[in-house]
């Protein structure tokens, strides 16, 4: 742990926490976006309704085809998770403090879709009920195991790693918070654990969150490669890939690192925080999501070239379907939207502006969603095993309209999760902010 | 000058002897040719007659082995393994033929004498299976219940089909109907050869080439079935005998795998797991208890210099 003693600037604290706490609680404006996800969220349970009582016929997955869009979505939710590990892991160990302003978004991301990804696995079954007997009479063996296990791990280190330096915060704002419902302050003074900003408090808390700093890149990188091996461990093509793994955890970095500056820019305009959400914090997110594109990038070339190169029977059939075939449009989009034109453009600082920088996250952002359906999809179509005599629709898959709307409803119930712990608690790390500058560089690294 | 031609000649018989001992392909079509009766001991003695007269010189007598050996390529035994390995098309094309030292005998020969020769050949070999290309027609008069029985001879080291047809308490053999035999393994059942037409006494024979695996004493679940069922009705037998090879490997699921159950998971899959899951959450329950010893401290004064804000 660090030797230095934390300190804390009083005029400095007073004048972030006004600002960091101003957008704190539940005004009419976030009412009326909450109801009116609350509105389109009941549309989808109701899809979801239909769905639980006839059973996964009302889907698009038959015989062939018995992956479908809940998977790709779930891989999906799992990539955009990992964001929480790459920023507060991978970088912050690295000792890079521009970080701090993001941190706790890129938590509250890892956290909502992390949660999120465990329910759309719940939806990709026809009984449900039946959820616990993954765990009763689960096999050691399979990957589907060890994904349960790990999303579960995850989500609960993810969670501690967004309440643990949430606990200084909270004890600040207990102190300054006089107009807030009294449910909230009763919530603040649970969740700060009669914080009074003892020096061995914060001691104890950079050590605890130090350990969950390095215990969340393991558990990360294997959420990520376990999802990957579900596909990778079988021989089809598509997935028989030796570098599924790190393929997968490159993209997500891609994803999360889209979903951090999407909310970022979010939270700099409508919460007002321009001083601390600030352009040099889009240059530096701009620079890191060009390197983890570059990454991928490189990734892609070694996922489609060499196979493409070798065009092996099976193989074959499938690099048609994606490059020409029925999958074309989708798989260029998602290569050249997603990965190709941001990697080029976010050379220039230009392109590094919040606004820029938002519209790009954007693309990124949907190509990443479709890219996992480019992944999981084409190959269910062609099994090895030669199947026959099935009617045209058991081979061809088409998403359903209730599938399409579990989907959504899932995409809802992350925006909601974001949203309330937006506004349930402040979005930037206030004690971070707010210490003194010269020597006490913290402190959790 | 003299050596040159040495050479010549030895290169020349060198050659000759290749080529004699290249094997003696038959025509596919020819091959698959078959007699259109069925061998009777009438045919055996007449193809004996022939046989003593067209064939003894070089062949000698056969099961006696003393055939002119100075003749290459060697004439060999009739009766010998070499011989027999040959189809029933292929004898007859052979002989018909001819080849090197052996001449042709389609002109001095009708096809009815071959036939007989053929029979008076075979009439050595004890596991001879005879197959016609005799087309029975299966006749069977309205109610019969046909029922098939499976064995095996050991003589002949092949599995008997018999399809018999009950009516008003009188039982026949049933002739000219498609036949198959297979036996039971895990994963679809194995076909032995190609379907067969049981022949005019109502019988149809496989032939085992190959040591079909067993259980532990032997024992191979057979299964026999007429092939037309839309025809024939859904006639099957299923029989369990001892004629596969002893396999004494442990079952499939008998040992720790991959594939098995949890209980039976491979140890180092076992510890794996068990042994990352647990390391995680230990230090997750550390974490959870250094939040313990926060909400403890909250309770203690701190000292005026170590204020932090």
């Amino acid at each position: 742990m660090s030797g230095h003693n934390i300190k804390i600037n009083k005029e400095k604290l007073d004048k972030v926490a006004k600002d960091i706490l101003k957008p704190v609680g539940f005004g009419p404006g976030f009412l009326t976006w909450m109801s009116f996800l609350t509105m389109a969220l009941l549309a989808c349970i109701y899809a979801y309704v239909i769905q639980y009582q006839k059973g996964l016929i009302v889907t698009g997955m038959r015989d062939m085809v018995s992956w479908g869009m809940y998977i790709a979505n779930f891989v999906f939710f799992v990539a955009t998770a990992l964001v929480g590990m790459l920023i507060s892991g991978v970088i912050g160990l690295l000792g890079y403090t521009w970080i701090k302003p993001i941190t706790r978004i890129a938590e509250i991301i890892a956290v909502a879709f992390a949660a999120v990804a465990g329910l759309v696995i719940v939806s990709d079954m026809g009984r449900p009920e039946r959820l616990l007997n993954v765990f009763i009479h689960g096999r050691v063996q399979s990957p589907i195991l060890w994904d349960v296990t790990v999303v579960t791990t995850y989500l609960v280190i993810s969670t501690l790693l967004y309440l643990l330096p949430l606990i200084p915060d909270l004890a600040i704002a207990r102190g300054r918070m006089q107009n807030a419902p009294k449910w909230m302050m009763k919530l603040y003074e649970i969740l700060s654990f009669k914080w009074t900003h003892h020096p061995k408090q914060y001691k104890l808390l950079f050590k605890a969150t130090r350990l969950l700093i390095i215990l969340v890149i393991p558990t990360a990188f294997a959420i990520h490669t376990v999802t990957s091996w579900l596909l990778a461990v079988n021989s089809r093509s598509g997935w028989d890939s030796t570098i599924f793994g790190p393929y997968f955890l490159t993209g997500a970095f891609v994803t999360g690192m889209a979903a951090v500056i999407i909310a970022v820019f979010f939270f700099r305009n409508n919460y007002k925080l321009r001083d601390y959400l600030g352009e040099s914090l889009f240059d530096k997110m701009g620079k890191l999501l060009e390197f983890v594109c570059v990454i991928y990038f490189y990734f892609n070339l070694n996922e489609f070239v060499v196979p493409a190169y070798k065009m092996k029977e099976f193989d074959a059939i499938h690099i048609h379907e994606l490059f020409l075939g029925k999958h074309a449009i989708m798989f260029w989009f998602s290569q050249i939207f997603g990965l190709l034109i941001p990697m080029v453009v976010l050379l220039w600082k230009p392109f590094r502006k919040p606004l820029p920088l938002f519209i790009i996250s954007l693309f990124v952002l949907v190509s990443a969603w479709l890219k996992r359906y480019i992944i999981v999809i084409p190959t269910m179509e062609h099994p090895f095993l030669p199947v026959q005599n099935l009617p045209h629709e058991w081979v061809v898959y088409q998403p359903t309209i209730i599938e399409t709307a579990v989907t959504i409803g899932s995409i809802i119930m992350g925006l909601m999760i974001i949203s309330v712990l937006a506004k349930l608690f402040p979005v930037i790390p206030i004690w971070e902010m707010a210490e003194e500058e010269e020597g006490t560089k913290t402190k959790i690294i | 000058m003299n050596k040159y031609y040495l050479i010549v000649v030895v290169c020349v018989c060198a050659v000759l002897n290749v080529t004699a001992q290249n094997t003696w392909v038959v025509p596919q079509d020819q091959k698959e040719k078959l007699s259109m009766v069925e061998f009777t001991e009438s045919m055996q003695k007449s193809g004996a007659d022939v046989f003593a007269g067209k064939c003894t010189a070089c062949h000698g007598t056969p099961g006696k082995g003393n055939f002119n050996a100075l003749l290459n390529p060697s004439p060999d035994d009739p009766a010998s393994e070499k011989f027999q390995l040959n189809t029933d098309g292929e004898l007859f094309y052979k002989i018909s033929e001819g080849r090197v030292t052996m001449p042709s005998f389609k002109s001095a020969l009708s096809k009815a004498d071959i036939w007989n020769v053929i029979a008076y050949v075979r009439s050595f070999n004890t596991t001879y299976v005879q197959e016609t290309a005799e087309k029975i027609e299966s006749n069977i008069p309205e109610g019969t219940v046909l029922s098939l029985n499976l064995d095996y001879e050991e003589e002949k080291k092949a599995l008997k089909l018999k399809l018999t047809g009950t009516l008003n308490g009188e039982e026949s053999v049933v002739g000219g109907v498609e036949v198959t035999l297979a036996v039971e393994r895990y994963f679809g059942n194995l076909k032995i050869g190609e379907g067969k037409t049981t022949n005019k006494s109502g019988l149809a024979y496989f032939i085992l080439n190959d040591e079909i695996p067993g259980d532990s004493i032997g024992n191979v679940k057979l299964i026999a079935q007429v092939v037309e069922t839309e025809l024939y009705g859904d006639i099957k037998t299923e029989k369990t005998l001892q004629i596969g090879a002893v396999n004494n490997k442990p079952a499939l699921n008998a040992e720790r795998a991959m594939w098995n159950t949890v209980k039976k998971a491979p140890l180092w899959i076992i510890f794996g797991y068990t042994g990352s899951v647990l390391a995680v959450w230990f230090f997750i329950f550390y974490v959870l208890f250094v939040v313990k010893k926060i909400y403890a401290l909250g309770k203690e004064d701190i000292p005026e210099d170590q204020k932090v804000i």
